[in-house]
């Protein structure tokens, strides 16, 4: 036996190297993934942060004109007058919208 | 001189016997749990194709569902099957080569057995709907590291065995050993974190599991097949490789191309154009290592028909390499534009993956297990009929489903081409070869079981105590290996 290139510190060495090198590409990726992964913006994603500002913008103004107060009063009576009500034979709660034809499209103005 | 030569081949021999006695618990674990997820691997592989022309097979167990049962199928051939036959080759191969006996033996038993009950959970995750979907890594995200860490604890002692080697030689199966122990962390590790942990656009995270698709067998299991048959071809005929430079040459062309095939799957996606166009090209150049190692190989055993005729390694190794170049026109054909056109969404890939999967890494496996078996438990196998059928089954068997599956493949495309045809018309058409691929699995499913039943019979150690090799034909009044008698000369193998 060659003692020269088998010995337990030559084996131990070796084994170190080899799990280095196995996972070398796994440990650069990992190392350089924070350097070179820049925030790319995409048009889609553009165009929804003016969509999510919009929506912010009209959920805001819904909020502050809306008030719950009245309209909870008005949900009371009307369920306050539906209870009260008696059905009545042969008629229907919300009648049937008769079908219609498609309205002709207005001709474009010049 | 002569008494000197005499003890130095006596030495050589026990050296041999001892590497064989370190390494028999290990590689015997992996080959007969390879072979039993082979036999499971086809039988998936058998429902998987029949649910492709008759969707009501089987549709009242929902986890045979046709993706599932497809995906399971896939997984179970491949880190069943093809990694655990790798492993036994790699860890003998490499001991012998570097002439180093394995000392690690148990750690690699065990990690063994966390690798199977790994592939098990997968298998089970895929089969009640919770796999990933991705081709090739259908397994969860969370199987991954696990298996890339049970590979590291498996193979990492045959590169501190290469490390540690006598001073020498490098012989042209230990290239392609080393280059596939280290080419699989890469491509193992780099797929896992672009598809599952990096939060990367999922077009590239499709691109590059379909790399890796391509990658697992140019870079692991073809470099581990070439590495077999670099071995028993001048081994069993007893003559040097034909050329060490068309070796040497064909082994570049294989690490120049192998890592840019794969992208030409996502041909009109968007990404980047030149990477299909990269892919495709790799694969049709493919042919060049192809020719080479087939010339090589078969020139080294050209002349000894007999031997080829006769020896189950040999007939095994000789066909997977035919194959592979077979492999290579293929590739070449079905990677040209118009082609890929035709066939992006057909079978066709199918077949070009089975003809890799089975047709040269699997029947090169063969070769090696049949040469490897005998010399680890000390026992010739025991039938030579058990031998003929699994190699005619499963050539008859891959043949079929390759000629069906690219055949079929085509005529599904033509059809998907011609506008003016329904599209039940292309898909009655294609169903025709779909019954032509089922049964052909159930012909290597039929040949499985005899090397699966073979196998299991070796490694209880039930097989034949003689000198004479199993071999295909006659049997010899004269043996090379003297006369009828015990083989353990050199000591019990159990010892």
């Amino acid at each position: 036996m060659d003692h020269t290139r088998d010995n337990p510190l030559k084996r131990f060495t070796a084994f170190w190297v080899a799990l280095l090198l196995v996972t070398a590409f796994g440990i650069a990726c990992i190392i350089l993934r924070p350097i070179t992964h820049a925030r790319v913006d995409s048009a889609m994603e553009a165009a929804a942060e003016d969509r999510r500002a919009l929506r912010a913008e009209v959920d805001n103004a819904q909020d502050k004109n809306l008030n719950q107060d009245a309209l909870d009063e008005a949900f009371q009576a009307s369920a306050a007058s539906l209870i009260a009500s008696k059905p009545t034979p042969g008629k229907v709660a919300v009648p049937k919208p008769a079908a219609k034809a498609p309205a002709e499209p207005e001709p474009a103005s010049e | 001189m002569a008494e000197t030569t005499s003890t130095a081949e006596s030495n050589d021999v026990a050296l041999r016997a001892s590497i064989d006695r370190s390494l028999r618990h290990p590689v015997m674990f992996f080959f007969t749990s390879g072979a039993v997820w082979l036999a499971l691997a086809i039988v998936l592989g058998l429902v998987a194709s029949a649910k492709k022309h008759s969707p009501e097979f089987l549709s009242c167990f929902s986890f045979l569902d046709a993706g599932r049962v497809d995906g399971a199928h896939m997984s179970a051939l491949i880190y069943g099957w093809g990694a655990q036959a790798a492993f036994g080759i790699i860890i003998w191969l490499m001991a012998r080569l570097s002439r180093k006996e394995c000392t690690n033996a148990g750690t690699i038993l065990a990690v063994g057995h966390l690798w199977n009950l790994f592939v098990f959970i997968g298998l089970v995750c895929i089969l009640t709907g919770n796999g990933s979907g991705i081709a090739y890594m259908e397994f969860p995200g969370f199987i991954w590291p696990l298996l890339i860490l049970c590979y590291l604890a498996i193979t990492i002692w045959s590169l501190v065995q290469f490390q540690v080697r006598d001073a020498g030689h490098v012989y042209v199966s230990q290239w392609y050993l080393l280059a596939g122990l280290l080419w699989f962390p890469w491509i193992a590790v780099t797929a896992f974190l672009f598809v599952f942990v990096f939060d990367g656009h999922p077009v590239m995270a499709s691109a590059i599991a379909a790399w890796f698709k391509s990658a697992l067998f140019l870079l692991f299991f073809l470099p581990t097949a070439l590495a077999s048959a670099y071995y028993l071809a001048p081994k069993v005929t007893g003559r040097p490789v034909y050329s060490y430079n068309l070796a040497l040459f064909g082994f570049w062309a294989l690490a120049f191309l192998g890592p840019w095939a794969g992208m030409q799957k996502l041909f009109g996606a968007p990404i980047p154009q030149f990477l299909p166009y990269a892919g495709a090209a790799a694969m049709v150049l493919i042919l060049i290592p192809a020719i080479s190692v087939g010339i090589n190989i078969l020139q080294t055993v050209y002349g000894h028909g007999e031997i080829v005729a006769e020896s189950p390694s040999l007939r095994f190794t000789s066909s997977g390499v035919v194959l592979f170049v077979a492999y290579g026109v293929l590739s070449f054909v079905l990677h040209t534009v118009p082609a890929m056109k035709m066939t992006q969404f057909s079978y066709s890939g199918y077949g070009l993956d089975i003809l890799g999967l089975y047709g040269v890494f699997s029947l090169c496996a063969f070769g090696a297990i049949y040469f490897i078996v005998p010399r680890i438990t000390r026992r010739e196998w025991l039938s030579r009929r058990f031998i003929s059928w699994h190699f005619f089954l499963s050539l008859y068997g891959v043949a079929s489903i390759v000629i069906c599956a690219v055949v079929g493949g085509v005529t599904q495309g033509q059809g998907i081409e011609d506008v003016a045809q329904p599209f039940a018309t292309m898909a009655e058409r294609a169903s025709q070869y779909g019954w032509g691929v089922t049964l052909a699995w159930a012909f290597l499913l039929f040949a499985n079981l005899f090397f699966c039943l073979h196998l299991l019979l070796m490694w209880a150690r039930l097989g034949r105590r003689s000198s004479h090799p199993t071999l295909l034909k006659g049997h010899h009044a004269e043996s090379p290996h003297g006369p009828e008698g015990e083989i353990d000369n050199i000591g019990s193998a159990s010892a």
